[in-house]
């Protein structure tokens, strides 16, 4: 939408009000020439407003901080976090659900 | 060959783990350079040397070096312009229609095929460049009010519709395609073994943790920009079909030019797609990966494309002759048999008649004659924008302007050029990068491999990679 | 008013007085504005106010070179004090005279900062019309690098004047004692005053005579005119008078004697107009000949013949007349030729009012048309024996006696003025080995040409521009040439020379002022001399003989010895190859030739520049299985020459066509090795010169040279909206004949093409600039595109960018063949017929209001302007070409490459003194931008500026681009279409309706530029013409 709305407010602003030319015997402002660059920007801006948006949500950038728990979960191991701290249960009774069901390794990490 | 699916064969052969597809796609990031990609790669930097020199020349000199005249004021310049934003398709294609389809065959050629459109996108970019009289001045195109005053440019202009589109799609594209790299450098950041590389992957792997919240995120990003992208490819050809589409240009004044090149971008970007990872397939050895599957499906889409293309040929003709205007119909008839009938008559046996004999599934199996009618495709398409360029400038209105166009060692030197960015980049991309998404790959991993666990729980994690609605605790 | 008249006296005086000069050029510049406006009113009181630009007379010139032309010219030097009448940024036009071999155009040049750059027509001639290509390119001579800097002996180049004039003036005396002959050999002198210094030079050395000889000699017609008439002259034609035209053989207005003035008479007869009593009525033009020429292009009805029949045409002709007309026959083998019979029967209707003209230079066909003409009445109407041309002056004979004597060793010494014989002569190759023989030979060459490089001095002659003469170039019609620059180079007037060595008074200035004053100044009737000396240095032109009645003469020549002549050297029928040899429109004879300009120059028939070609039709080229392009070889009596073929339709099968005015070796950079030398083909026939030498054997030389033609393209493919054309009896019925009027179907009906949009359009409240082109008065000259060449600094490209398409002319004239084949035959279409119909249609950027171009542009380099103008921001440019691919006119260039600044464009635009050609108010391109047709935007928006300044609007006529100026016939129109009172406002309001059409109006680009149907007069056609 803002996309959209500074596309056409630049168009009609620039062809039509800051320095109106006769081009090709057009109307100053000629809509139907506008819609490809509106679209355009359209799309430029969602794309780049969602792709902002899930890296601050994730708190992606340039070297940020991994914060991994194992280096392996990205190549073919899965990692459960579980938080003892909030968790009723105790620390050993879930390392042993956890083995039971076959976890592979246990650690107790403090983060 | 494990039959683990009722319903279909599975995407990957060869009964890849997770740990395999990590270990096959990231030996060739760490390893050493092989010693096919090291020949490769100094074929391809000599061709961009090469290149480069002619490009240099051309700029030095001017664009009098290259073969065009005051009829035929576009020739090779936006033909391989076109031809490689053409290319340029088939990648955020497959990453974007295909994701928004559930086609899951796409996640083993999706990667290659983003690169290579960024990289097409790119060599097109360098003859928009190539092709201006004074490339310095090339920045007048953006909306800028320049420093001669409040001078804007000129919105109804199809060119800079051109530079929007081709803009927004580049910069969505890498966009798409980076966020699609993030978890494999991540993994490769994890691997990584010197200091270096581990910086380096990690700056770009962005702090990834591959923790549940982020894939969660991660797919709605992916799919919202499958979303945006679908249009936006359709779009980008359309407009650059509007460059021809809008004039007043008899041969370029019609309407069918939107969905036709369109269909022709997709047409020579999965030929162009196919080319590159038969090769890369053979060279890395990921037959597992890229399969014949792959193959056939992507063939299937070179046939329907390319009979739309047919179609489309055939319907220009009939509307040239069926509108009656004198100017549109020899055009069209000078196209087949004037003095350029062999460039018409080989786009037509290569974009029509060869991607017909996929029909026959065997040839469509075949990884050789894929190969072949792929770069046939390739050709054909060359000429099919050579055809709809050259042919209809240089017999216009009025004969007495009608000229001939013949290239230069600058116009071929200069295309020769793109040929050795495209592929140095290409190779760059295949040694540094993970050409296959490894994180999407294991996602199509059927759970049934034998090497597996059974207990694992890899198999529901797979899913929530196809599964965006996937929202439920970790137990 | 005595102060006026001794201002200008004191400009004079001090021309070569620099220093007090100086001194008071400050005074007199405090006095210049009042007595500008008593100057107007003296002109005023003649009643010859026309160009209100002109305003300050050709002398402060003097001044202007003193402080900005040092030799040789290279930065502008600020002046210390502004010279007199000189004004920063304001142009100045001096009347003058361009009269170089026999061509003779009333000129006025336009200068900027003492720089001459432009060469523009003087309307107050009433002998020359327009500025033809030619004189237009001779302007870069002046500013040619390759001129001697000064005299020179041998290859001694450092000797001073004194020295070569002591040297010279010895050997003459010594010579003239000796009783041996000395000899001037010039081309045709047209100047009075030249003449009489040369009769002062050979009353000073007895033994002198003065020998002319023309390179495109028309010896026999003054031979056969003084054997019919007793006048060895050429009379005075008048096209306008005619209702009948033949020519045979004659380029009238191509090459022929006064080609621009014939084709301002010529396009009087074919000018229509589509009001309801507007004239409908035009001339009838037959033509015979051989080669397609530019005269051929234009007749309504033409035939081919080949060279050897040509004479028994005009003796069937003559015959065929006298049988109607009841004179006496002549017996001559009879031939048959298309048309001959209906030109025969329309000649004897419109006897009083027709005319028959011959370009064969051999006394026996001349005598024959001399008759026809008097059987036919043309005397005294048509033709005026009592006012004759002076325009080629040569003597064959005289020429070829000249040869055989310096041959024999009895030649003393020889000076050549204005010639070149080495080169252009026939025998120029005898020349050539006698010449260093002779003991004193000296050329007035401006460069070491072809003969001067084998003279023993070289005293070399200002270009025209940097010289005082007068010219003569019809009997009581009278122009001055003044310089308007001081000179380049260490160089002196020939007649300055001359006189010198006659021992008297060199100020050759003084000579012609006083010999003015002896001869012309009593044929004024009034007013003190210094007055009339202004006057006609301001008008250029001294007219006493203008009105007079033309008089009829009677034909006494011997017509049964011109028979058995005719008899002896024609033949109604011969199958051998033959030759014939013909003059180039731009090329001229080749003295020229160092123009680039005019190199690269299309021909206006063939479009074909920067090289000669043996032209054959169609059939003789599949005959002699050659192509366009084949190298052959052409044997003539053991001389040949080797050129490549052009497949020329419309030429007479059997016969192999060359242009002469090529092949230049000592030249310049520009001329040399371009072309071939064919001036030895020629032949003498009785003594006198033939272009005609007869049968030769043309075979294949093995390879091939691509000849540079800006189109190649032959055909319309019948476009019926690009072309549109008629025929006379056809429009007499309907003024819209042969209109292509577009229309549109809609579901309302069919609706015009134009009436069809999406956009609401503007409006142009003030101005309007537009203009109309009638093709029925364009004779396709070509002159236009030199014109604009120069006020518009575009880039000559040369021969290979030409072949590669790239030629930068802002206007080009398109000509189209006619072809026979059927519409639906697209293949048939792109052949010309044999003997096609020829169109011709000058194009330039049409000012589209729906502009194509403008729509496409990225960055709006191209624009509309507020008064219907297309523009082009060179600035803003980046060049993607678009705009060129878009514009269905194609007439949109691109600067390929740095042509101003690039080695391989050496065209006098790359050095500092070619580069005083250019027009300051003109952006000279810079590589990589599209240029185009401005319409003189620099022109109109001068004419605004002194309009406002004047508080008016600008006035019809007061602004005129370069094109419509210099057109000899008028068939460009400009102007405000705003105005109801212009010109172009009246034609449009007239042919709205009828003839005026725009090109490919159904696509809708509104231009500004309208053209009007080509009428032809034939008779009715019924096919041709029911487009709708």
């Amino acid at each position: 939408m803002i996309g959209c709305a500074c596309a056409l407010t630049l168009t009609t602003w620039t062809m039509g009000i800051d320095w109106p030319m006769i081009v090709g015997g057009k109307d100053p402002i000629s809509l139907p020439n506008y819609i490809p660059v509106t679209f355009e920007m359209t799309v430029l801006f969602t794309a780049f407003g969602m792709v902002g948006t899930f890296l601050i949500t994730n708190g992606l950038g340039p070297n940020a901080n991994p914060n991994m728990f194992d280096p392996r979960s990205t190549d073919n191991k899965f990692v459960m976090a579980i938080n003892l701290s909030s968790n009723k249960m105790a620390e050993a009774d879930i390392v042993k659900i956890l083995q039971d069901t076959g976890a592979e390794e246990v650690n107790i990490k403090q983060f | 060959m494990h039959v683990t699916s009722p319903v279909r064969p599975p995407l990957i052969t060869g009964g890849k783990t997770y740990a395999d597809v990590t270990e096959d796609i990231c030996r060739q990031v760490e390893g050493k350079p092989t010693k096919q990609w090291m020949i490769a790669f100094t074929i391809s930097v000599i061709v961009l040397i090469y290149g480069t020199a002619c490009l240099f020349w051309t700029w030095w000199e001017g664009l009098g070096v290259w073969g065009l005249n005051k009829t035929v004021g576009w020739a090779w310049d936006i033909t391989n312009f076109v031809w490689w934003v053409g290319i340029g398709h088939a990648g955020t294609l497959i990453s974007a229609i295909l994701l928004l389809f559930r086609q899951k065959w796409r996640t083993s050629i999706n990667r290659a095929a983003e690169a290579m459109t960024i990289f097409a996108v790119l060599c097109a970019a360098s003859f928009i460049l190539m092709h201006m009289g004074r490339p310095w001045l090339a920045y007048w195109a953006l909306p800028l009010p320049n420093a001669f005053g409040s001078l804007w440019v000129n919105f109804n202009s199809p060119l800079v519709w051109d530079v929007f589109a081709i803009s927004t799609y580049f910069s969505v594209s890498l966009v798409f395609w980076y966020i699609g790299l993030i978890p494999d450098l991540a993994t490769i950041r994890d691997r990584a073994q010197s200091k270096v590389s581990r910086f380096i992957y990690g700056t770009f792997a962005m702090g990834w943790n591959g923790s549940a919240k982020t894939w969660s995120r991660y797919e709605y990003i992916s799919l919202i920009l499958a979303g945006l992208s679908t249009p936006l490819v359709l779009s980008v050809h359309t407009i650059v079909s509007m460059d021809f589409a809008t004039s007043v240009i008899p041969g370029w004044h019609t309407t069918i030019f939107p969905p036709y090149f369109v269909a022709g971008a997709i047409f020579s970007g999965f030929a162009m797609v196919q080319n590159l990872m038969l090769i890369t397939r053979v060279v890395y050895r990921l037959e597992d990966y890229i399969t014949l599957e792959h193959i056939e499906s992507m063939n299937k889409v070179i046939t329907l494309t390319g009979s739309i293309v047919g179609v489309a040929y055939l319907t220009e003709f009939f509307i040239a002759w069926y509108s009656g205007v004198e100017y549109e119909s020899y055009a069209f008839i000078n196209r087949a048999t004037g003095p350029y009938w062999w460039a018409y008559w080989a786009m037509m046996t290569c974009n029509v008649i060869s991607p017909q004999l996929f029909w026959s599934r065997k040839l469509r199996r075949s990884v050789t004659w894929t190969f072949f009618i792929s770069v046939i495709v390739n050709i054909g398409m060359w000429f099919e924008r050579f055809v709809i360029i050259v042919t209809s400038l240089h017999r216009d209105y009025l004969p007495s302007s009608w000229a001939m166009f013949s290239p230069t060692r600058y116009d071929i030197g200069d295309y020769i050029f793109s040929f050795g960015l495209f592929f140095t980049l290409f190779l760059l991309f295949s040694k540094y990068l993970p050409v296959i998404n490894m994180a999407e790959v294991k996602a199509v991993i059927k759970s049934s491999s034998e090497k597996l666990p059974q207990k694992v729980s890899g198999v529901a994690k797979a899913q929530r990679i196809s599964n965006p609605s996937f929202n439920k605790d970790p137990q | 008013m005595k102060n006026n008249t001794k201002r200008y006296w004191r400009g004079l005086e001090e021309l070569r007085n620099d220093e007090s000069f100086v001194k008071n050029a400050d005074r007199e510049f405090t006095e210049v504005v009042p007595q500008e406006n008593k100057y107007e009113s003296l002109v005023d009181g003649s009643g010859t106010h026309r160009r209100d630009f002109l305003k300050v007379l050709g002398f402060g010139m003097a001044a202007v070179s003193l402080a900005a032309c040092e030799t040789p010219v290279k930065k502008a030097v600020p002046y210390l004090n502004k010279p007199e009448g000189e004004y920063p940024t304001i142009a100045n036009w001096y009347a003058s005279t361009y009269a170089e071999g026999g061509d003779y155009a009333s000129i006025l040049v336009k200068t900027r900062e003492g720089r001459p750059i432009k060469i523009e027509p003087n309307t107050l001639s009433s002998v020359s019309s327009g500025a033809s290509a030619r004189v237009h390119a001779s302007l870069l001579g002046l500013y040619d690098v390759e001129k001697l800097k000064g005299p020179a002996k041998g290859d001694n180049s450092k000797i001073s004047w004194e020295t070569v004039d002591t040297e010279i003036t010895a050997q003459l005396a010594q010579i003239a004692a000796s009783g041996r002959s000395i000899r001037l050999v010039s081309s045709t002198v047209l100047s009075p005053s030249t003449k009489a210094a040369i009769a002062d030079f050979a009353a000073k050395y007895p033994t002198t005579r003065h020998i002319m000889y023309d390179a495109n000699s028309l010896s026999a017609l003054t031979k056969a005119n003084e054997e019919s008439f007793g006048k060895l002259a050429i009379p005075a034609y008048d096209f306008s008078k005619a209702k009948v035209i033949v020519g045979i053989d004659a380029d009238f207005l191509g090459s022929w004697i006064s080609p621009e003035a014939f084709s301002k008479q010529y396009a009087e007869t074919r000018r229509v107009s589509s009001a309801k009593d507007g004239k409908k009525d035009m001339s009838r033009h037959y033509q015979f000949e051989s080669i397609l020429s530019l005269t051929g292009s234009n007749a309504d009805y033409r035939s081919a013949v080949k060279p050897s029949q040509i004479g028994l045409v005009a003796a069937s002709l003559y015959n065929k007349v006298a049988a109607a007309l009841g004179g006496s026959s002549i017996s001559v083998p009879s031939i048959e030729a298309p048309h001959l019979d209906r030109a025969a029967k329309e000649l004897a209707a419109a006897r009083g009012q027709a005319l028959v003209v011959c370009g064969v230079n051999d006394p026996a066909v001349q005598t024959v048309v001399n008759a026809l003409n008097g059987l036919l009445g043309s005397y005294g109407t048509t033709i005026d024996l009592g006012a004759p041309l002076y325009y080629r002056q040569g003597d064959d004979l005289a020429m070829n006696a000249f040869i055989d004597e310096l041959k024999g060793g009895q030649v003393g010494a020889v000076l050549f003025y204005n010639a070149n014989p080495v080169y252009d002569h026939p025998r120029g190759a005898e020349l050539a080995q006698a010449l260093p023989k002779i003991g004193l030979s000296v050329s007035f060459s401006d460069r070491a040409d072809e003969t001067a490089s084998l003279t023993k001095y070289i005293c070399p002659a200002p270009h025209y521009l940097e010289s005082w003469n007068d010219a003569e170039p019809k009997a009581g019609f009278y122009s001055l040439t003044q310089p308007t620059i001081s000179l380049i180079y260490n160089t002196r007037q020939a007649q300055a020379s001359l006189l010198k060595w006659a021992g008297l008074n060199e100020d050759y200035h003084e000579y012609v002022k006083a010999y003015w004053r002896k001869n012309m100044y009593p044929q004024a009737g009034s007013g003190n001399f210094e007055q009339f000396w202004i006057k006609a240095l301001h008008d250029g032109v001294f007219e006493p003989n203008q009105g007079a009645t033309s008089s009829a003469a009677s034909f006494s020549g011997n017509l049964p010895a011109a028979a058995v002549s005719l008899a002896r050297n024609y033949r109604a029928s011969a199958s051998g190859l033959e030759l014939a040899l013909y003059e180039n429109v731009g090329m001229g004879t080749g003295a020229l030739a160092n123009s680039p300009w005019l190199q690269e120059f299309p021909e206006p028939v063939t479009k074909a520049c920067w090289d000669n070609f043996a032209c054959v039709s169609q059939k003789t080229a599949s005959d002699l299985g050659v192509e366009q392009g084949d190298l052959v070889k052409i044997d003539l009596k053991g001389k040949s020459v080797e050129l490549p073929v052009l497949i020329q339709p419309g030429q007479a099968n059997d016969t192999v066509a060359v242009a002469i005015g090529y092949g230049r070796e000592k030249a310049g950079k520009s001329a040399n090795g371009v072309g071939k030398n064919v001036y030895p083909l020629a032949s003498f026939n009785g003594g006198y010169l033939s272009f005609a030498p007869g049968e030769v054997t043309l075979t294949k030389a093995g390879g091939s040279r691509e000849i540079a033609q800006t189109q190649t393209h032959d055909t319309v493919m019948r476009r019926a909206s690009v072309l549109q054309e008629t025929v006379l009896a056809n429009y007499q019925k309907d003024p819209l004949a042969g209109r292509f009027i577009p229309k549109v179907e809609t579901s309302e009906g069919p609706k015009d093409a134009t009436d069809i949009t999406l956009w609401n359009g503007h409006e142009y409240k003030n101005h309007s600039w537009g203009m109309v082109i009638d093709l029925n008065s364009c004779t396709g000259c070509g002159a236009c595109v030199l014109g604009c060449q120069s006020e518009n600094n575009v880039s000559v490209v040369g021969r290979q960018e030409v072949i590669n398409r790239r030629e930068m002319h802002w206007i080009r004239i398109d000509r189209y063949y006619s072809s026979d084949a059927e519409a639906d035959d697209l293949k048939g279409l792109e052949k010309a017929s044999e003997n096609p119909e020829v169109t011709f249609q000058p194009v330039m950027c049409v000012h589209c209001n729906n502009a194509p171009c403008e729509t496409v542009c990225p960055v709006l380099a191209t624009t509309h302007s507020s008064e219907g103008l297309n523009q082009m921001t060179y600035n803003r440019c980046v060049g993607t070409r678009y705009c060129a691919n878009n514009c269905p006119y194609k007439v949109r260039r691109f600067n390929w490459f740095k042509y101003f600044d690039n080695d391989d464009f050496d065209y006098h635009f790359n050095n500092d003194l070619g580069k005083m050609v250019i027009n300051p108010e003109v952006t000279v391109r810079s590589r990589g931008v599209i240029e185009k047709c401005s319409m003189c935007v620099q022109r109109i928006q001068e004419g605004k500026l002194t309009a406002r300044k004047e508080r008016r609007r600008p006035i019809d006529g007061e602004i005129n681009t370069a094109c419509a100026q210099t057109c000899p016939t008028g068939a460009i129109t400009f102007g405000d279409m705003n105005d109801p009172e212009s010109a172009i406002s009246k034609i449009l309001e007239v042919e709205r309706e009828g003839r005026a059409f725009h090109m490919l109006e159904e696509i809708n680009t509104r231009p500004q530029v309208a053209f009007l149907t080509k009428v032809r007069n034939k008779e009715a056609l019924q096919e041709a013409n029911t487009k709708a």
